[in-house]
Protein backbone atom coordinates (compact mmCIF):
# COMPACT_ATOMS: atom_id res chain seq x y z
CA UNK A 1 0.00 0.00 0.00
CA UNK A 2 2.83 2.39 0.87
CA UNK A 3 4.48 1.92 -2.52
CA UNK A 4 1.18 2.48 -4.32
CA UNK A 5 0.62 5.64 -2.32
CA UNK A 6 4.11 6.91 -3.13
CA UNK A 7 3.35 6.44 -6.82
CA UNK A 8 0.24 8.62 -6.47
CA UNK A 9 2.21 11.22 -4.51
CA UNK A 10 4.76 11.29 -7.31
CA UNK A 11 1.99 11.77 -9.89
CA UNK A 12 0.57 14.69 -7.93
CA UNK A 13 4.00 16.22 -7.35
CA UNK A 14 6.09 15.43 -10.45
CA UNK A 15 9.06 17.43 -9.19
CA UNK A 16 9.31 15.75 -5.83
CA UNK A 17 12.04 13.25 -5.06
CA UNK A 18 9.91 10.52 -3.50
CA UNK A 19 12.97 8.68 -2.29
CA UNK A 20 13.27 11.44 0.30
CA UNK A 21 9.74 10.90 1.56
CA UNK A 22 8.94 8.73 4.53
CA UNK A 23 5.90 8.02 6.66
CA UNK A 24 6.61 11.00 8.89
CA UNK A 25 6.97 13.47 6.01
CA UNK A 26 4.49 16.33 6.22
CA UNK A 27 2.58 16.72 2.99
CA UNK A 28 2.62 20.51 2.89
CA UNK A 29 5.75 21.51 4.82
CA UNK A 30 8.08 18.70 3.72
CA UNK A 31 6.74 17.55 0.39
CA UNK A 32 5.50 20.90 -0.92
CA UNK A 33 1.87 19.94 -1.52
CA UNK A 34 -0.49 22.76 -2.45
CA UNK A 35 -4.29 22.55 -2.52
CA UNK A 36 -4.34 21.42 -6.14
CA UNK A 37 -1.89 18.60 -5.43
CA UNK A 38 -3.93 17.52 -2.41
CA UNK A 39 -7.03 17.44 -4.56
CA UNK A 40 -5.22 15.42 -7.23
CA UNK A 41 -4.00 12.97 -4.61
CA UNK A 42 -7.54 12.58 -3.25
CA UNK A 43 -8.96 11.89 -6.70
CA UNK A 44 -6.19 9.39 -7.44
CA UNK A 45 -6.80 7.60 -4.15
CA UNK A 46 -10.49 7.25 -4.96
CA UNK A 47 -9.58 5.45 -8.18
CA UNK A 48 -6.64 3.46 -6.89
CA UNK A 49 -7.94 2.39 -3.49
CA UNK A 50 -11.72 2.61 -3.90
CA UNK A 51 -12.15 5.17 -1.13
CA UNK A 52 -14.65 8.02 -1.35
CA UNK A 53 -14.18 11.39 0.25
CA UNK A 54 -17.39 13.00 1.49
CA UNK A 55 -15.46 15.77 3.22
CA UNK A 56 -11.86 16.99 3.18
CA UNK A 57 -9.67 14.84 5.40
CA UNK A 58 -7.02 16.55 7.47
CA UNK A 59 -3.94 14.69 6.33
CA UNK A 60 -0.83 16.16 7.85
CA UNK A 61 1.65 13.39 7.20
CA UNK A 62 2.07 10.46 4.83
CA UNK A 63 1.33 8.25 7.83
CA UNK A 64 -2.08 9.95 8.25
CA UNK A 65 -2.91 9.08 4.66
CA UNK A 66 -1.78 5.49 5.11
CA UNK A 67 -3.84 5.09 8.28
CA UNK A 68 -6.89 6.40 6.46
CA UNK A 69 -6.32 3.99 3.59
CA UNK A 70 -5.83 1.04 5.92
CA UNK A 71 -9.23 1.79 7.48
CA UNK A 72 -11.14 2.58 4.29
CA UNK A 73 -9.53 1.10 1.19
CA UNK A 74 -11.60 -1.45 -0.69
CA UNK A 75 -9.01 -2.25 -3.36
CA UNK B 1 -28.28 22.07 -32.40
CA UNK B 2 -24.75 21.63 -33.60
CA UNK B 3 -22.98 22.74 -30.45
CA UNK B 4 -23.79 23.12 -26.78
CA UNK B 5 -21.76 25.46 -24.61
CA UNK B 6 -21.95 25.59 -20.82
CA UNK B 7 -21.93 29.08 -19.34
CA UNK B 8 -21.45 29.62 -15.62
CA UNK B 9 -23.22 32.84 -14.60
CA UNK B 10 -21.89 33.19 -11.06
CA UNK B 11 -18.69 34.54 -9.56
CA UNK B 12 -18.05 37.47 -11.88
CA UNK B 13 -17.42 40.99 -10.58
CA UNK B 14 -20.29 42.39 -12.64
CA UNK B 15 -22.88 39.91 -11.45
CA UNK B 16 -24.82 37.27 -13.38
CA UNK B 17 -26.54 39.87 -15.56
CA UNK B 18 -23.29 40.71 -17.36
CA UNK B 19 -22.71 37.04 -18.13
CA UNK B 20 -26.32 36.58 -19.19
CA UNK B 21 -25.93 39.53 -21.57
CA UNK B 22 -23.03 37.57 -23.01
CA UNK B 23 -25.19 34.44 -23.26
CA UNK B 24 -27.78 36.45 -25.17
CA UNK B 25 -25.13 37.73 -27.55
CA UNK B 26 -23.94 34.17 -28.16
CA UNK B 27 -27.45 32.96 -28.97
CA UNK B 28 -27.96 35.83 -31.38
CA UNK B 29 -24.62 35.43 -33.09
CA UNK B 30 -24.55 31.64 -33.39
CA UNK B 31 -27.93 30.18 -34.43
CA UNK B 32 -26.47 26.66 -34.36
CA UNK B 33 -25.50 26.93 -30.69
CA UNK B 34 -27.52 25.95 -27.66
CA UNK B 35 -26.52 26.85 -24.12
CA UNK B 36 -26.54 25.15 -20.78
CA UNK B 37 -26.64 28.04 -18.35
CA UNK B 38 -25.61 27.34 -14.78
CA UNK B 39 -26.52 29.53 -11.82
CA UNK B 40 -29.53 30.82 -9.95
CA UNK B 41 -32.56 29.67 -11.91
CA UNK B 42 -34.69 32.63 -10.79
CA UNK B 43 -32.17 35.16 -12.08
CA UNK B 44 -31.58 33.29 -15.32
CA UNK B 45 -35.32 33.02 -16.06
CA UNK B 46 -35.77 36.77 -15.64
CA UNK B 47 -33.31 37.50 -18.41
CA UNK B 48 -34.38 38.11 -21.99
CA UNK B 49 -33.11 34.92 -23.68
CA UNK B 50 -34.31 32.53 -26.34
CA UNK B 51 -35.18 29.77 -23.86
CA UNK B 52 -35.96 27.31 -26.65
CA UNK B 53 -32.17 26.96 -26.96
CA UNK B 54 -31.34 27.13 -23.28
CA UNK B 55 -31.15 24.46 -20.62
CA UNK B 56 -30.86 25.75 -17.07
CA UNK B 57 -28.87 23.98 -14.37
CA UNK B 58 -29.85 25.40 -11.00
CA UNK B 59 -26.73 25.94 -8.89
CA UNK B 60 -27.13 29.08 -6.77
CA UNK B 61 -23.88 28.91 -4.81
CA UNK B 62 -20.53 30.39 -5.66
CA UNK B 63 -16.95 30.36 -4.40
CA UNK B 64 -15.71 33.79 -3.38
CA UNK B 65 -12.09 34.91 -3.23
CA UNK B 66 -12.26 34.48 0.54
CA UNK B 67 -13.37 30.84 0.35
CA UNK B 68 -11.11 27.82 0.20
CA UNK B 69 -12.13 26.23 -3.12
CA UNK B 70 -11.39 22.69 -1.93
CA UNK B 71 -13.47 23.12 1.23
CA UNK B 72 -16.24 24.69 -0.85
CA UNK B 73 -16.31 21.53 -2.91
CA UNK B 74 -17.13 19.39 0.10
CA UNK B 75 -19.43 21.79 1.94
CA UNK B 76 -22.56 20.46 0.30
CA UNK B 77 -23.33 23.70 -1.50
CA UNK B 78 -24.47 23.57 -5.09
CA UNK B 79 -21.63 25.56 -6.62
CA UNK B 80 -22.17 26.65 -10.20
CA UNK B 81 -18.58 26.07 -11.36
CA UNK B 82 -18.59 22.49 -10.08
CA UNK B 83 -22.09 21.80 -11.42
CA UNK B 84 -21.05 23.04 -14.84
CA UNK B 85 -17.89 20.95 -14.87
CA UNK B 86 -19.79 17.87 -13.78
CA UNK B 87 -22.09 18.42 -16.77
CA UNK B 88 -19.11 18.95 -19.05
CA UNK B 89 -17.50 15.73 -17.83
CA UNK B 90 -20.47 13.80 -19.23
CA UNK B 91 -19.55 14.99 -22.70
CA UNK B 92 -22.75 17.03 -23.01
CA UNK B 93 -21.05 20.16 -24.35
CA UNK B 94 -18.08 21.31 -26.39
CA UNK B 95 -16.72 23.35 -23.50
CA UNK B 96 -17.46 25.65 -20.62
CA UNK B 97 -17.04 29.36 -19.93
CA UNK B 98 -16.74 30.78 -16.43
CA UNK B 99 -15.66 34.04 -14.83
CA UNK B 100 -15.63 32.50 -11.37
CA UNK B 101 -12.88 31.86 -8.85
CA UNK B 102 -9.70 30.52 -10.51
CA UNK B 103 -8.94 28.16 -7.64
CA UNK B 104 -12.41 26.68 -7.89
CA UNK B 105 -11.97 26.25 -11.64
CA UNK B 106 -8.83 24.21 -11.02
CA UNK B 107 -10.37 22.16 -8.21
CA UNK B 108 -13.34 21.39 -10.45
CA UNK B 109 -11.02 20.52 -13.32
CA UNK B 110 -9.14 18.06 -11.12
CA UNK B 111 -12.34 16.53 -9.79
CA UNK B 112 -14.17 16.14 -13.07
CA UNK B 113 -11.88 16.64 -16.04
CA UNK B 114 -8.52 14.99 -15.35
CA UNK B 115 -7.03 13.09 -18.27
CA UNK B 116 -6.09 9.41 -17.90
CA UNK B 117 -2.47 10.59 -17.66
CA UNK B 118 -3.47 12.66 -14.62
CA UNK B 119 -1.80 15.76 -15.96
CA UNK B 120 -1.87 18.62 -13.48
CA UNK B 121 -3.94 21.40 -15.10
CA UNK B 122 -2.43 24.79 -15.83
CA UNK B 123 -3.71 28.13 -17.08
CA UNK B 124 -2.69 29.65 -20.40
CA UNK B 125 -3.30 33.26 -21.41
CA UNK B 126 -3.16 34.41 -25.00
CA UNK B 127 -1.32 37.69 -25.46
CA UNK B 128 -1.16 39.71 -28.69
CA UNK B 129 2.43 40.21 -29.85
CA UNK B 130 4.02 42.92 -31.97
CA UNK B 131 4.59 40.53 -34.89
CA UNK B 132 0.83 40.40 -35.44
CA UNK B 133 0.47 36.98 -33.85
CA UNK B 134 -0.23 35.65 -30.39
CA UNK B 135 1.89 34.20 -27.63
CA UNK B 136 0.55 31.75 -25.07
CA UNK B 137 1.80 32.46 -21.58
CA UNK B 138 1.87 29.27 -19.52
CA UNK B 139 1.29 29.13 -16.52
CA UNK B 140 -0.58 32.22 -15.33
CA UNK B 141 -1.34 31.14 -11.80
CA UNK B 142 -2.38 27.51 -11.40
CA UNK B 143 0.93 26.41 -9.90
CA UNK B 144 2.89 28.95 -7.88
CA UNK B 145 5.78 26.74 -6.76
CA UNK B 146 6.94 24.42 -9.49
CA UNK B 147 9.93 22.29 -10.42
CA UNK B 148 11.63 21.50 -13.69
CA UNK B 149 9.31 18.64 -14.58
CA UNK B 150 6.31 20.87 -14.17
CA UNK B 151 7.81 23.60 -16.36
CA UNK B 152 8.61 20.94 -18.94
CA UNK B 153 4.97 19.83 -18.83
CA UNK B 154 3.83 23.45 -19.31
CA UNK B 155 6.04 23.66 -22.40
CA UNK B 156 4.55 20.51 -23.90
CA UNK B 157 0.96 21.50 -23.12
CA UNK B 158 1.55 24.99 -24.53
CA UNK B 159 3.12 23.56 -27.66
CA UNK B 160 0.17 21.20 -28.28
CA UNK B 161 -2.27 24.00 -27.60
CA UNK B 162 -0.71 26.42 -30.11
CA UNK B 163 -0.33 23.62 -32.65
CA UNK B 164 -4.00 22.76 -32.45
CA UNK B 165 -5.46 26.23 -32.20
CA UNK B 166 -3.21 28.25 -34.49
CA UNK B 167 -2.12 25.47 -36.82
CA UNK B 168 1.53 26.27 -36.08
CA UNK B 169 3.58 23.25 -37.16
CA UNK B 170 6.35 23.60 -34.65
CA UNK B 171 5.57 26.26 -32.04
CA UNK B 172 8.58 28.13 -30.70
CA UNK B 173 9.01 27.69 -26.97
CA UNK B 174 10.60 30.40 -24.83
CA UNK B 175 11.51 30.35 -21.17
CA UNK B 176 10.96 33.49 -19.09
CA UNK B 177 14.21 34.61 -17.48
CA UNK B 178 16.14 37.68 -16.42
CA UNK B 179 18.58 37.37 -19.30
CA UNK B 180 18.69 35.75 -22.71
CA UNK B 181 21.88 33.76 -22.03
CA UNK B 182 21.50 30.13 -20.83
CA UNK B 183 23.50 31.02 -17.72
CA UNK B 184 20.90 33.59 -16.63
CA UNK B 185 18.00 32.85 -14.32
CA UNK B 186 17.43 31.35 -10.91
CA UNK B 187 18.33 27.74 -10.19
CA UNK B 188 15.00 26.49 -11.51
CA UNK B 189 15.21 28.40 -14.79
CA UNK B 190 18.81 27.33 -15.43
CA UNK B 191 17.86 23.69 -14.89
CA UNK B 192 14.77 24.07 -17.05
CA UNK B 193 16.85 25.62 -19.82
CA UNK B 194 19.01 22.49 -19.96
CA UNK B 195 16.01 20.15 -20.00
CA UNK B 196 14.20 22.15 -22.69
CA UNK B 197 17.32 22.29 -24.85
CA UNK B 198 17.78 18.51 -24.61
CA UNK B 199 14.17 17.78 -25.58
CA UNK B 200 14.33 17.31 -29.35
CA UNK B 201 10.54 17.45 -29.59
CA UNK B 202 10.53 21.05 -28.35
CA UNK B 203 11.40 23.90 -30.66
CA UNK B 204 13.15 25.70 -27.82
CA UNK B 205 14.31 29.20 -28.75
CA UNK B 206 15.93 30.00 -25.41
CA UNK B 207 15.36 32.46 -22.62
CA UNK B 208 13.05 35.42 -23.12
CA UNK B 209 13.41 38.53 -20.98
CA UNK B 210 10.46 40.33 -19.44
CA UNK B 211 10.66 43.25 -21.86
CA UNK B 212 10.35 40.84 -24.82
CA UNK B 213 7.26 38.95 -23.71
CA UNK B 214 5.10 40.70 -26.33
CA UNK B 215 7.76 40.77 -29.05
CA UNK B 216 6.67 37.61 -30.83
CA UNK B 217 9.99 35.85 -30.29
CA UNK B 218 8.15 32.72 -29.23
CA UNK B 219 4.70 31.17 -29.57
CA UNK B 220 4.69 29.77 -26.04
CA UNK B 221 6.31 31.50 -23.09
CA UNK B 222 6.85 29.18 -20.14
CA UNK B 223 7.15 30.26 -16.52
CA UNK B 224 5.86 29.38 -13.08
CA UNK B 225 2.38 30.55 -12.13
CA UNK B 226 3.66 33.29 -9.84
CA UNK B 227 5.79 34.94 -12.52
CA UNK B 228 3.17 34.35 -15.20
CA UNK B 229 0.51 36.08 -13.20
CA UNK B 230 2.80 39.07 -12.69
CA UNK B 231 3.67 39.25 -16.40
CA UNK B 232 0.03 39.15 -17.39
CA UNK B 233 -1.15 41.76 -14.92
CA UNK B 234 1.84 44.00 -15.53
CA UNK B 235 1.18 43.94 -19.28
CA UNK B 236 -2.45 44.78 -18.74
CA UNK B 237 -1.62 47.53 -16.26
CA UNK B 238 1.00 49.04 -18.53
CA UNK B 239 -1.38 49.03 -21.51
CA UNK B 240 -4.04 50.81 -19.45
CA UNK B 241 -1.53 53.37 -18.12
CA UNK B 242 -0.16 54.19 -21.56
CA UNK B 243 -3.60 54.61 -23.05
CA UNK B 244 -4.71 56.79 -20.11
CA UNK B 245 -1.66 59.03 -20.54
CA UNK B 246 -2.29 59.33 -24.28
CA UNK B 247 -5.90 60.33 -23.70
CA UNK B 248 -4.76 62.98 -21.20
CA UNK B 249 -2.17 64.29 -23.65
CA UNK B 250 -4.66 64.42 -26.49
CA UNK B 251 -7.15 66.40 -24.42
CA UNK B 252 -4.66 68.89 -22.98
CA UNK B 253 -3.11 69.55 -26.39
CA UNK B 254 -6.36 69.41 -28.36
CA UNK B 255 -4.98 66.57 -30.46
CA UNK B 256 -7.98 64.25 -30.16
CA UNK B 257 -8.56 64.14 -33.89
CA UNK B 258 -5.10 62.75 -34.58
CA UNK B 259 -4.48 60.67 -31.52
CA UNK B 260 -7.86 59.08 -30.80
CA UNK B 261 -7.72 56.69 -33.82
CA UNK B 262 -4.38 55.41 -32.53
CA UNK B 263 -5.82 55.01 -29.05
CA UNK B 264 -8.73 53.08 -30.51
CA UNK B 265 -6.29 50.79 -32.30
CA UNK B 266 -4.29 50.17 -29.13
CA UNK B 267 -7.39 49.57 -27.06
CA UNK B 268 -8.52 46.90 -29.50
CA UNK B 269 -5.09 45.31 -29.74
CA UNK B 270 -4.48 45.15 -26.02
CA UNK B 271 -8.03 44.50 -24.94
CA UNK B 272 -7.30 41.32 -23.02
CA UNK B 273 -10.98 40.82 -22.40
CA UNK B 274 -11.96 40.36 -26.00
CA UNK B 275 -9.19 37.81 -26.54
CA UNK B 276 -11.08 35.18 -24.61
CA UNK B 277 -9.10 35.23 -21.36
CA UNK B 278 -7.37 32.13 -20.00
CA UNK B 279 -7.74 28.54 -21.05
CA UNK B 280 -7.26 25.59 -18.75
CA UNK B 281 -4.77 23.19 -20.34
CA UNK B 282 -4.23 19.52 -19.59
CA UNK B 283 -7.87 18.49 -19.11
CA UNK B 284 -10.39 16.42 -21.08
CA UNK B 285 -12.63 19.23 -22.34
CA UNK B 286 -11.88 22.92 -22.86
CA UNK B 287 -12.71 25.36 -20.09
CA UNK B 288 -12.24 29.09 -20.63
CA UNK B 289 -11.71 31.19 -17.55
CA UNK B 290 -12.72 34.77 -18.29
CA UNK B 291 -11.59 37.60 -16.06
CA UNK B 292 -13.81 38.37 -13.12
CA UNK B 293 -14.51 41.80 -14.59
CA UNK B 294 -15.45 40.46 -18.00
CA UNK B 295 -18.39 41.76 -19.99
CA UNK B 296 -20.61 40.24 -22.64
CA UNK B 297 -18.01 40.60 -25.41
CA UNK B 298 -15.68 38.23 -23.58
CA UNK B 299 -18.38 35.57 -23.35
CA UNK B 300 -19.07 35.87 -27.08
CA UNK B 301 -15.36 35.66 -27.91
CA UNK B 302 -14.88 32.67 -25.63
CA UNK B 303 -17.81 30.92 -27.32
CA UNK B 304 -16.22 31.55 -30.69
CA UNK B 305 -13.00 29.98 -29.44
CA UNK B 306 -14.86 26.88 -28.22
CA UNK B 307 -16.70 26.51 -31.53
CA UNK B 308 -13.48 26.81 -33.51
CA UNK B 309 -11.82 24.32 -31.19
CA UNK B 310 -14.57 21.77 -31.70
CA UNK B 311 -14.48 22.26 -35.46
CA UNK B 312 -10.69 22.13 -35.57
CA UNK B 313 -10.49 25.64 -37.00
CA UNK B 314 -7.94 28.29 -36.26
CA UNK B 315 -8.88 29.66 -32.87
CA UNK B 316 -9.63 33.18 -34.03
CA UNK B 317 -11.49 32.40 -37.26
CA UNK B 318 -14.59 34.55 -37.22
CA UNK B 319 -13.07 37.19 -34.98
CA UNK B 320 -12.15 40.46 -36.60
CA UNK B 321 -8.41 40.87 -36.12
CA UNK B 322 -7.93 44.52 -36.99
CA UNK B 323 -4.14 44.16 -37.10
CA UNK B 324 -4.20 42.07 -40.28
Amino acid sequence: MYERLLKLIQDAMPDMDVSKANENSKLVEDLGFDSLALMMLSMSMEDEFGVHFEKPEKFETVKDVLSYLERNASK
Amino acid sequence: MKHTIIIDTLGSDNGPEAILDGAKAVLEKYPEVSLTIVGDEKIIKKHDLDFSRVKILHAPDTVTNYDNPMLSFYEGKVVSIFKGMEELSKGNAIGMITAGNSGAVLVGAVKYLLTPQRTRPCLAAIMPNTKGGYTALVDTGASIDVGVNQLHEFARLGRDFMKKLYKIDNPRIGLLSNGSEPTKGNKLVKEAHKVFAEDKELNFVGNIEGNKTLSGLCDVLVCDGFAGNQVLKNAEGMAVNLITEMVKYAKVNHEEEHIMPLIGYLMKTYDFESLGAGIVLGIKYPVIKCRGSCKKEAIATASNVLINLSEDKNIYDGIDDHRK
